[in-house]
């Protein structure tokens, strides 16, 4: 009886598996698909659903179809699969350059410049200055983004004003230096009898971004993010001392919050509740506070430094060699990815900035908030991405983490390690 | 006597009421979260929803009848996990307890070492071999893995339960005639109903909120359960309303039926002690 | 000599008894055999190769045979090192919190027969919540800004007890403890439940008549009597607790600067952040000998006492 139910169930699991797997591959006669692999936010933001029916109408013989990633440890399956020459996916979002790293070093992707000849008819000149860069890995066009980020401050006016931090017009008094942020910090953050903060002076993304964070930093004083050798980080250098110093000093004094060290999202979910008045993360952040601050209350302010400069980088796409639909991909990224729809709205609702010129002018003139740091997107240009940038960001995360709470630990020994770190990574 | 009876009563029923405010406060807390809208939810927090709203179930539900299928991968995954297990370790777990052979010391130790080994490790190379088989995104590719996780340890379970038991009825049994597999259907799995249920709540336990094997092993919306899926509604970051009503979502099953049959489960660790 | 040949006949019946036990034994054990270890043997395999090897998935093209290397690299390897240390913490205080708890929740259950699905419910109600949906839904409670247990604190007049749960290292601990020990001990009480319930009540009348109640009962009567149940447990903790990864990962992420990092953690992020195959397979194979050494203790312990 048992045996028999075993045989049954086994049997049972083995025909739906097989079912299910055989399922899957229905090929359509005469009409090409083509698979888009990209995780829901970008899905939502980049407007990719609008996207592809865009361009099944314009293309009445090309299917486009959709999947979520899950996660980015989904990448590990795609070397894989893409090793062995197959995929089940023809285009790919990533959450930034860095993931492509691991392919453009095995070769499984395309170069979008020397393999596909992507610039022939889309001139490079279409472009923002300095979006096409953030797709340059390993000397080689293999991402191409399809929107782009900067860093800079979101800033809550309302506490700003309280503060008596603006001036007659209502526009809030420039930070210049590092240490002029930190005043403003300690002015911006209120305390209960008890020492309770109640509303915290600023928050600085100390999580998956660091890197990004310290380059943008140093680039936006030196207006070169890098030493002489051009891929160590420039930190030997008592600007980037005294910068980590106040860091340290303001979280100490809890004027600057410690949200990011667990939650990459702490910062900007703070500032949406209104309980952080600056946020220095992605320039995109005071987008999402509209909701519950207000527009009225939201501006955005540079990163202190005399260059004045930004870091951006890119939400990038890869075509991987496996795939037989390239040529179509790429017609896809030109008229939907690089279309009107995509790059006007991603911006305007989602301060995901367009990669496209004109489409970036035609969505600034709808957002005047970003002429607070127009001066420093002009400026933007994207970090190196190193082969091991996953162990530094790792070993950066640490560094900070562990420094800048501690009363032991100086900025010069911080910088110390930031620098033994650096030399002990492949790039 | 029967003062000090009632205090204590009392003394069990009042600690027991703490403990189970304990558990149950986060998951009201996330029930009343999910029929928030976004502003009230990271702003001036109170416990009780002031204005319900079902926005975010709109969102969830907005993705379509994906979610049917979500649930009926999660429930066709645990099902057959879940049976093969209590199948298997019944079998195994008899047979080291009662039927020694030569060489069962060793597989009950490599047993014990899957029991230890970390599946993350081997998460890889399982990849790549249920790729070249052509058991990715298939039922078996993903309850092959889970079996890993939860056999080793249910064996362990009903060994342990055969070995407790007196051998008195089995020898009987053995006089009268009767030969192993006879011995095992009709003596001794039904004194063992105690520990098969450990087994299955152990198994549901393991395999119903199972993620990183079904991340890495199941792409497809045909096969992907709802551990997996409820992570696609993460936007650059949780949304937390939504993050609230997917889990509101996901734990109402299996609440109710654990509802409706904790009566049958509570009788059934009972009915199985007849030892003693 | 008519007694011998009896004595050979029962010898005989006994002989073949034993061998149609074995046999069965065997056909008993096959599919589990063929279940596990023929899934396992590649995998397992591959990963033992992989151990003394380096081979970073992402940028070598090929395995390095470097024999014991790795292993040797590990103990100079300061994360390798945290997450050690911190995997025995979080398994010394997760495990004794979880055995406690769980067997005073299971007596209390035992001691309250009528009227408790509602106890029973809410108790065993975290075992069906996915684990990875626990750990976001308290990192949202315990969020430093707008978390409902610092806004809780602050309106009750206890603003000073507000506190940066996740971001300070010490509470950081704790809190992965808790949540931990709050989803895993509804299981813990489950077994333990049973366990009370196999104790036959003639037992306990015999005990009562003899005047044993409270804690002499307790230590004289029922914790002798569950001693297999206490073995079950332990086991089960144990691998709980060693093989640690889900909320330290999505509640904290293993910081603040790496206090909440464990091994299983380490183990995931140098196989699928970093491809290091090589290196993740040998810390594998460190953990299972931790799990396999305490696991062997547990059964030994139960065993000694019996």
């Amino acid at each position: 009886m048992k045996k028999v139910l075993v045989f049954v169930l086994i049997l049972a699991i083995t025909v739906t598996a097989a079912f299910a797997s055989g399922s899957g591959e229905s090929a359509d006669s005469g009409k090409k698909t083509i698979t888009i692999g990209a995780e829901s936010w970008e899905i939502n933001k980049l407007f990719l659903e609008q996207a592809a029916a865009e361009f099944e109408a314009a293309h009445p013989d090309v299917d486009v179809e959709i999947v979520t990633i899950a996660d980015q440890t989904k990448l590990a399956n795609y070397i894989l699969d893409w090793g062995r020459g197959t995929t089940d996916v023809d285009l790919v979002f990533l959450d930034g350059g860095i993931f492509s790293v691991e392919y453009a070093a095995k070769d499984l992707i395309y170069d979008f410049e020397k393999d596909l000849d992507f610039f022939a008819d889309f001139p490079k000149s279409n472009f923002t200055p300095g979006s096409l860069e953030t797709g340059f890995i390993n000397d080689g066009q293999y991402c191409l983004p399809a929107i782009y980020e900067v860093y800079g401050i979101s800033i809550n006016k309302a506490m700003f004003e309280e503060a008596g931090l603006l001036d007659e017009n209502g526009n809030p008094l420039p930070i210049k230096t590092w240490d002029e942020f930190y005043d403003a910090a300690e002015k911006l953050t209120k305390k209960d009898s008890n020492g309770t903060a109640t509303q915290v002076g600023a928050s600085i993304q100390f999580g998956n971004n660091l890197h990004i964070i310290l380059g943008s930093a140093i680039y936006a004083q030196f207006g070169d993010a890098y030493a002489e050798d051009g891929i160590t980080y420039n930190v030997d250098n008592d600007y980037i001392r005294n910068m980590i110093g106040t860091w340290q000093k303001g979280i100490q004094n809890g004027y600057i919050s410690q949200s990011t060290f667990v939650d990459n999202a702490g910062g900007r979910n703070g500032f949406k509740a209104g309980q952080i008045a600056m946020c220095f993360e992605a320039a995109g952040r005071w987008m999402e506070a509209i909701d519950t601050i207000g527009t009225e209350n939201l501006a955005l302010i540079p990163i202190p430094g005399d260059f004045g400069g930004t870091v951006c980088f890119g939400c990038q796409m890869v075509i991987p060699r496996a795939s037989e639909n390239a040529d179509i991909v790429c017609q896809f990224i030109k008229e939907a990815i690089y279309g009107e729809y995509v790059q006007v709205n991603a911006f305007s609702e989602y301060g995901k900035m367009s990669v496209i010129q004109k489409y970036f002018d035609e969505a600034l003139e709808g957002t005047p908030i970003w002429n607070g740091i127009a001066d420093s997107m002009s400026k933007a240009r994207p970090l190196k991405e190193y082969e091991e940038s996953q162990k530094f960001l790792n070993g950066l995360n640490q560094i900070f983490q562990g420094g800048l709470v501690s009363t032991t630990t100086t900025p010069a020994d911080m910088v110390d390690q930031i620098l033994d770190l650096s030399a002990s990574i492949r790039k | 006597m029967r003062r000090q009876r009632t205090s204590f009563s009392v003394f069990v029923s009042v600690s027991l009421l703490v403990i189970s405010l304990v558990f149950i406060l986060p998951i009201i807390f996330c029930i009343f979260t999910s029929f928030k809208e976004s502003t009230e939810i990271i702003r001036d927090i109170t416990f009780f929803p002031r204005k319900w709203s079902s926005v975010n179930y709109d969102y969830i539900f907005a993705r379509g009848a994906k979610y049917l299928q979500y649930y009926l991968n999660t429930i066709i995954i645990t099902v057959c996990s879940v049976a093969i297990t209590l199948v298997l370790s019944a079998l195994a777990g008899y047979a080291f307890a009662r039927l020694p052979f030569k060489g069962s010391r060793l597989i009950l130790s490599m047993i014990l070492f899957l029991l230890a080994f970390p599946l993350c490790a081997i998460l890889i190379p399982i990849y790549m071999m249920e790729f070249e088989i052509g058991l990715l995104n298939t039922y078996l590719g993903i309850i092959l893995p889970n079996l890993l996780c939860i056999l080793p340890f249910s064996i362990f379970i009903m060994r342990g339960t055969f070995i407790d038991m007196s051998g008195e009825l089995e020898d009987s049994a053995e006089i009268d005639g009767c030969n192993a597999p006879q011995a095992f259907l009709h003596i001794m799995l039904p004194l063992a109903q105690n520990a098969l249920i450990i087994v299955l709540v152990s198994g549901f336990y393991n395999v119903w909120g199972e993620y990183t094997i079904a991340k890495t092993l199941a792409s497809k919306d045909s096969i992907m359960p709802i551990s997996v899926a409820l992570t696609l509604l993460k936007s650059e970051d949780w949304n937390y309303g939504v993050l609230a009503a997917a889990i509101t979502l996901s734990i109402i099953p299996p609440i109710t039926i654990f509802a409706i049959f904790q009566d049958k489960l509570v009788e059934g660790m009972t009915a199985g002690s007849i030892k003693g | 000599m008519r007694m011998l040949s009896r004595n050979h006949i029962m010898q005989n019946t006994i002989s073949s008894r034993r061998k149609s036990k074995e046999r069965w034994g065997r056909i008993f054990v096959l599919p589990t055999c063929i279940v596990l270890f023929v899934f396992v043997v590649y995998p397992v395999c591959y990963t033992f190769i992989l151990a003394f090897s380096r081979y970073n998935f992402a940028f070598d093209r090929s395995m390095t045979f470097i024999g014991v290397q790795n292993f040797i690299d590990m103990f100079k390897d300061n994360q390798f090192l945290t997450a050690l240390r911190n995997t025995l913490e979080f398994t010394l205080y997760m495990f004794v919190i979880l055995i406690v708890l769980s067997l005073a929740i299971a007596l209390l259950l035992f001691n309250k027969k009528k009227n408790s699905w509602f106890f029973r419910i809410s108790i065993f109600m975290p075992i069906v919540v996915p684990a990875s949906l626990i750990c976001i839904l308290f990192s949202f409670m315990l969020a430093d800004n707008f978390g409902i247990i610092n806004k809780f604190l602050l309106d009750i007049g206890l603003s000073r007890f507000t506190h940066n749960w996740l971001t300070d290292a010490e509470t950081a601990k704790w809190c992965v403890i808790i949540v931990e020990v709050w989803g895993k001990v509804g299981f813990c009480t489950i077994l333990f439940l049973s366990g009370l319930q196999n104790i036959s009540s003639d037992l306990f009348e015999a005990a009562e008549l003899d005047g044993a109640i409270g804690w002499k009962k307790l230590f004289y009567i029922i914790i002798p009597n569950i001693r297999e149940t206490f073995v079950v447990v332990g086991i089960w903790a144990i691998l709980q607790c060693l093989k640690l990864f889900v909320t330290p990962n999505v509640l904290t992420n293993g910081g603040p600067a790496n206090s909440t990092l464990v091994m299983y953690q380490n183990i995931y992020n140098t196989a699928f952040n970093y491809f290091d195959m090589g290196y993740a397979a040998a810390q594998a194979f460190i953990l299972t000998a931790l799990v396999m050494i305490f696991s062997m203790l547990n059964m030994k312990i139960g065993k000694k006492e019996a």
